[in-house]
C-alpha cells in the first residue's frame, strides 16, 4: 500500500506545514485519534463473532473439541458466556468485553489450538520475534534510504535518479512474500547457504537466531527501502531549495560539510516517516514471516487461521495495533526533542 | 508510454482470457510439475495444471479486485473531500473520521474480518476500499480549498447556483483529473492486499487470483520442489502492472502541476 505521507511530502511545503503545526492543540488532537483508533478496533474485535454464521459459542465450543477430545464443556460454555457477558444487553456487552481487554492481563480467552494456554500469551511471544525483526530491517533499510534519497535528490534528473526512480517503483509493489519465496529457492536451496524457515536450529544460540534472521530481514529491507528513500529525496529536494543552502553554497561549501548540513535537515522528517510508515509495513512484515514460518506474529496469524483459532487471531489484531498507536505516539513525541525550532507551547 | 503500453497489455490478457484458454485451468491437462515447455509454457503445477492458463484466468480476478476497490475508494474518498472542503462545518469532524481511518492496520485488520466472515471477492474489494479511501479524501479536500477561492466558484455562488451543483459538478470537473489519477495508487495497493490475503489463507475463496495461484504453490510446498515457474510468473506480473500503473500515475501527476 502507498505510504500517504509520502505523497503529502511530495506535494512539498511540508517543512514548513510541520512547524507550524506542532501545537499543543495538534498534541491532544492525536492524542484522541489514537483512543478513536483503539475504540475501533476493541468494537470490530467484540463485532466479529456476532457476524460468523450460526451461534459462535457453538462454534467456538465445536472447533476446541475437535482440537482437543474431551474438554469440559459445560465449563467451556460458561468461560466463553462470561467473557462475552452474554446474558447482559448489548450496550453493557461490549463494557464488560472491553473490560476484559484493558484489564491486566488482557483476556481474549484461551487458544483453541493450544488449549489452555492464553491467546494473549502466545501472541505476546510472537511479538518479541516480529519486533526483532521490524527493529533490525527498519534501522538498515531506514538508513541506506537516507544516503540513497540524498543521492538521487542531489543528483536530480542525472542518469543516477532517472534509472533508480522506476527501479524503486518496481521495488514497492513486488509482493513481499513472493519475492521471500524467491529467497528461499535461490538462497537455501540452489545455493543451500541459508535456512528457509524458522528463527532459530534445536537450541536457540546467537549465531543460529542472526543466520536465520538474514534471509527475511533482506527481504523486508528490499521492499521497504523504495518507500524511505522516495520521501528523503522529496524531502531533500526541499532542503536543497531553501535559503540556508544557498548561503552555504555562496559561502564556498562543498562536500563532506555541505553533505553534512543537508543530511541534517533532511533525517527528521524521514524518521517522522518512519514511525508513521509502521502501520502499513507491518502487514507486510506478517506476509514475510509466514512465507519463512519465522515464529512471529504473521506466522502465528495465518496458523490461528488455518485452524480456526478465533482467540488468537482477535489477540493479534489487538496487539498490532498497539504497536502501531505506540509508534505513532513516538513520531509525534520524538520530533520536538530531536528538533529544537519545534515545540508543544 | 511504458506505463499505458504495460496496462494495456494485462487488460488484454484478462479480456483473452474471456474467449480463449488453452486448457482448462482447474483441471490436470499434463504432467505433475512439468517445467517450462513448448506444449505448457509456463509449466505444470503439481497436479499437472496448466500455470500458463491460469495466469491468464488470474489477471480477470486481479484487475477485478484492483480496479472496483479503487472505485469504491474513489467514490467515498470524493464525497468525502469535497465535503470537507467546501462545507466548513462539517471539516473538522470529517477530517478527524478520516485520520482514524488512515491510522489504523489495513491489512492485520482485513486478514482478522476475513478470518471471521470469509468474504466473496466483491465483499473483499469493498473492505479493501472502506480502508484505502483517506488519501483520495485528503487529496480532494485540499484541491477543494484552493478551488473554493476561484473566481468563477464565486461567480456561480453568487448566481444562485445550487450547493450541491457546485459541490459535485463544478468542482468535481476540475479535480478528478488528479483524483483518477492518484486512484490508481489505489488499484496497486488492492491488487497487493488482495495477494497477501490470499497468502495468509483468507482470500475470497471463490476468486481465482494471480494472489491465489502464489497462496496454492506455497501451501503445496512448490518451493522445496524447485517448481519455481508455478509463482514466479504471477509475482512479476502483479510487480509489473503496478508499476505499469504506477507510471501512468506519476506522469498524470507531474502534467496536472506543470499546467
Amino acid at each position: 500500500m502507498r505510504n500517504p505521507s509520502a505523497s503529502a511530502m511530495a506535494e512539498g511545503g511540508f517543512l514548513r506545514s510541520l512547524a507550524r503545526k506542532y501545537t499543543k492543540r495538534y498534541l491532544a488532537k492525536r492524542i484522541i485519534n489514537l483512543f478513536l483508533v483503539l475504540f475501533v478496533v476493541l468494537a470490530l474485535n467484540f463485532i466479529l463473532p456476532h457476524l460468523m454464521p450460526g451461534n459462535f459459542v457453538q462454534i467456538f465450543v465445536q472447533q476446541l473439541e475437535r482440537e482437543h477430545p474431551g474438554v469440559n464443556q459445560a465449563a467451556l460454555i460458561a468461560r466463553i458466556q462470561s467473557l462475552y457477558g452474554l446474558n447482559l444487553p448489548y450496550y453493557a456487552q461490549f463494557l464488560h468485553y472491553v473490560q476484559q481487554i484493558l484489564s491486566f492481563t488482557p483476556n481474549f480467552g484461551q487458544s483453541f489450538l493450544y488449549y489452555p494456554t492464553s491467546a494473549w500469551f502466545l501472541v505476546t511471544y510472537a511479538l518479541t520475534w516480529t519486533l526483532v525483526l521490524l527493529g533490525t530491517s527498519q534501522v538498515i533499510s531506514w538508513v541506506c534510504g537516507i544516503f540513497l534519497g540524498i543521492r538521487m535528490a542531489m543528483r536530480k534528473d542525472k542518469l543516477m535518479d532517472r534509472v533508480l526512480q522506476p527501479f524503486l517503483y518496481f521495488l514497492n509493489t513486488v509482493p513481499p512474500f513472493w519475492l521471500g519465496l524467491i529467497f528461499i529457492i535461490v538462497f537455501s536451496i540452489d545455493l543451500g547457504v541459508l535456512p528457509p524457515s524458522g528463527a532459530y536450529d534445536v537450541t536457540p544460540t546467537l549465531f543460529g537466531v542472526i543466520r536465520h534472521m538474514i534471509l527475511p530481514t533482506a527481504v523486508i529491507i528490499i521492499v521497504t527501502l523504495p518507500s524511505h528513500a522516495l520521501v528523503v529525496r522529496g524531502v531533500t529536494l526541499e532542503v536543497l531549495s531553501s535559503d540556508f543552502v544557498n548561503v552555504s553554497k555562496a559561502q564556498g561549501l562543498s562536500g563532506r560539510t555541505f553533505y553534512g548540513r543537508v543530511l541534517r535537515n533532511s533525517i527528521l522528517p524521514s524518521l517522522t516517516n518512519l514511525f508513521l510508515s509502521i502501520g502499513f509495513l507491518i502487514g507486510g512484515i506478517f506476509t514475510v514471516e509466514f512465507t519463512f514460518s519465522y515464529p512471529g506474529m504473521g506466522t502465528l496469524i495465518a496458523t490461528a487461521i488455518f485452524n480456526e483459532d478465533y482467540p488468537v487471531v482477535q489477540a493479534a489484531l489487538y496487539v498490532t495495533t498497539l504497536v502501531v498507536l505506540l509508534s505513532n505516539l513516538a513520531a509525534d513525541l520524538l520530533y520536538p526533542i530531536l528538533d529544537p525550532r519545534v515545540s508543544y507551547t | 508510454m511504458a506505463g499505458t503500453a504495460i496496462s494495456i497489455f494485462f487488460v488484454v490478457v484478462a479480456f483473452v482470457g474471456l474467449i480463449y484458454l488453452p486448457h482448462d485451468p482447474l483441471q490436470p491437462v499434463g504432467p505433475d510439475y512439468s517445467p517450462p515447455s513448448v506444449q505448457f509454457p509456463f509449466g505444470t503445477t503439481f497436479v499437472g495444471q496448466d500455470v500458463f492458463s491460469q495466469w491468464i484466468f488470474g489477471a480477470r480476478s486481479t484487475l477485478l479486485v484492483g480496479f472496483l476497490s479503487a472505485l469504491i475508494a474513489m467514490g467515498i474518498g470524493v464525497v468525502i473531500g469535497v465535503t470537507a472542503g467546501y462545507i466548513s462545518l462539517t471539516d473538522e469532524p470529517l477530517m478527524r473520521f478520516t485520520d482514524v481511518i488512515l491510522t489504523l492496520p489495513a491489512l492485520p485488520m482485513l486478514i482478522t474480518i476475513a478470518a471471521f466472515v470469509r468474504p466473496t471477492i466483491v465483499l473483499t474489494a469493498a473492505l479493501i476500499a472502506f480502508l484505502s479511501w483517506p488519501a483520495t479524501a485528503r487529496v480532494t479536500r485540499s484541491d477543494v480549498l484552493s478551488l473554493k477561492e476561484s473566481p468563477y466558484i464565486e461567480v456561480a455562488r453568487l448566481s444562485g447556483v445550487p450547493k450541491r451543483y457546485i459541490m459535485f459538478r463544478d468542482m468535481l470537473r476540475h479535480i478528478m483529473p488528479l483524483v483518477m489519477a492518484l486512484s490508481l495508487f489505489s488499484v496497486i495497493g488492492a491488487i497487493l492486499t488482495e495477494a497477501s490475503l490470499d497468502f495468509i489463507g483468507v482470500g475470497p475463496s471463490s476468486a481465482f487470483t494471480w494472489g491465489a495461484m502464489i497462496s496454492f504453490a506455497n501451501d503445496a510446498n512448490a518451493v522445496f520442489a524447485g517448481a519455481w515457474w508455478w509463482f514466479l510468473i504471477p509475482g512479476l506480473s502483479i510487480a509489473i502492472l503496478s508499476t505499469g500503473l504506477a507510471f501512468i500515475a506519476y506522469g498524470v501527476e507531474t502534467v496536472l502541476k506543470e499546467a
